[in-house]
């Protein structure tokens, strides 16, 4: 095992460096994205109005059901391949990043959604009606009291599903990004195309995984454990 | 021309000339009664809970409704506040009607304090931080002014100390008086209490029930729901007795002696 020369040494510790701040760039990102879209599709749940609901539900059965990898495949090489066949011309370059971003998000979106729905649900009602004698108006009522307590409720299992976006990251690998957005995983790749070494580098870089999700762990889980307890001690 | 020799109006044109003297601005009434309910039903499929239920609040007064288990007086204040509708009969808060078959006015949620028997915090925010929201989000308060008036509740409450703190941090008592205090920031016409002692305690019972008599003693207009006949008759004036759907009032307490079942 050699890691001064296949991990530490220049130019691959640089390599490794930019894929540890594009793996950041893309699990924060994408988890906020699906955030957002786990809130949308809360609303629409919510939404007296039938088409809403259905939306929702159609967004969550679709992206939940549909594996990760073939989602990507199919955005990193299928969509540019329907845009060429419309006759659209060249699918424009430069957006693999996004697409990515895009997929993952859908992804996780979809599970987030479901998580706040049972987290909005178990809400008690009572909570709603004294927010309505106060002459709180059910978007401030929605704001204010049902989605801070539906995200309290579903602490534990948020934490663990931004933890698992995050190591969905390394499925970047499949999608053709330039080599500067690279994640960690692509990074280590690159190293190995170029030393004919594999261990080095992916024992580098899934120790660096395995202490990113347990950071990150035990920081969502102290910020679910104490949120989580208020909501049920009171 | 008639026979006599008199100008006969058309009827129809009669109503007009009436109509057009009835002056456009009418001066609202003065409120004599905060609360007024009249010959209110209420079914619940098979069962009538409330039948022909009538009473009178008038203005700085407090009611006591007492009334075993299931009678109907938790129906008889969701109906007030606007959270169940109701058969029959209307119910009128300070100038407002609200007859049984139409929508309880938007308008009209946040003129009529609760406090529940579970106090019904939001347990994500602080005391200060739960009676603060309604004057910020429904009396668009600044936030400055909001956190005055809160505090300003908190201490008559005498739980000023307790603002940073969250409801699980708190004793029944002391959740049911920032309740209280989160229910009269917002100022409201009259406030109802569903039996607020009932979850707590007995040493805790009368850490509020000093409160509701202080606030009695203030002027707070309040229709006290109560198993806790003590309390009643030391906040309350006159006194209504709810037993299978049908209401007596009077203001001699004695009334409360006819209940089946006595309370502490």
């Amino acid at each position: 095992m050699d890691f001064a020369r296949y991990v530490f040494a220049p130019p691959y510790w640089g390599w490794l460096c930019r894929g540890l701040g594009m793996t950041l760039i893309i699990g924060i990102t994408s988890g906020l994205g699906s955030a957002l879209l786990g809130f949308l599709v809360l609303r629409c749940y919510l939404s007296p109005n039938r088409l809403f609901r259905a939306t929702g539900a159609c967004y969550v059965m679709v992206f939940r059901n549909l594996p990760l990898l073939p989602l990507l495949l199919f955005l990193a090489f299928g969509l540019p391949e329907i845009w060429r066949q419309i006759g659209w011309g060249a699918f424009p370059r430069g957006l693999e990043l996004a697409l990515l971003l895009l997929g993952l998000s859908f992804n996780t979106g979809a599970y987030l959604a479901e998580i706040l729905r049972a987290g909005a649900e178990a809400v008690a009602p009572s909570q709603t009606e004294a927010a309505r004698t106060l002459g709180l108006m059910p978007g401030t009522i929605r704001r204010r009291v049902v989605y801070p307590q539906a995200v309290r409720i579903m602490a534990p299992a948020l934490a663990s599903r931004f933890i698992h976006n995050m190591k969905n990251s390394t499925l970047a690998l499949v999608v053709p990004l330039p080599l500067e957005s690279m994640e960690l995983l692509g990074q280590a790749g690159r190293i190995a195309g170029q030393t004919f070494s594999w261990a080095e580098p992916l024992i580098f870089v899934t120790s660096v995984y395995l202490l990113l999700a347990h950071g990150l762990g035990r920081l969502l889980n102290y910020w679910a454990a104490n949120e989580h307890a208020r909501i049920l001690a009171a | 021309m008639s026979v006599d020799g008199n100008v006969r109006i058309r009827p129809e044109k009669e109503a007009k000339t009436v109509r057009s003297t009835i002056p456009r601005a009418v001066e609202p009434r003065p409120i004599v009664n905060a609360l007024q309910v009249e010959s209110i039903c209420k079914q619940f499929g098979e069962r009538r809970v409330l039948d022909n239920v009538g009473f009178h609040l008038p203005q700085r007064e407090v009611l006591a409704l007492c009334g075993p288990s299931g009678a109907g007086k938790t129906t008889l204040l969701r109906i007030i506040c606007g959270l169940i509708s109701f058969d029959a009969g209307h119910v009128t808060i300070g100038n407002v009607l609200i007859p049984f078959n139409t929508c309880y006015p938007a308008g009209m949620y946040g003129q009529v304090g609760v406090i529940f028997q579970e106090h019904n915090l939001f347990p994500h925010l602080t005391a200060i931080e739960n009676v603060t929201l309604a004057l910020r989000e429904f009396k668009r308060m600044p936030v400055n002014q909001a956190y005055e008036r809160g505090m300003g509740e908190l201490e008559r409450m005498g739980v000023g100390a307790l603002a940073k703190r969250y409801p699980y941090n708190l004793s029944g008592g002391e959740r049911q008086r920032v309740a209280i205090a989160r229910a009269l920031a917002i100022d409201p016409l009259l406030l109802l209490l569903d039996e607020p002692t009932s979850h707590l305690d007995p040493d805790r019972v009368d850490e509020v029930c000093d409160r509701v008599v202080e606030l009695a003693g203030a002027g707070t207009t309040m229709l006290l729901v109560t198993h806790n006949i003590k309390c009643a008759r030391q906040a309350a004036k006159s006194f209504a007795l709810l037993e299978d759907g049908k209401c007596q009032v009077s203001h001699d307490p004695a009334l409360l002696d006819n209940l089946r079942y006595r309370g502490k």
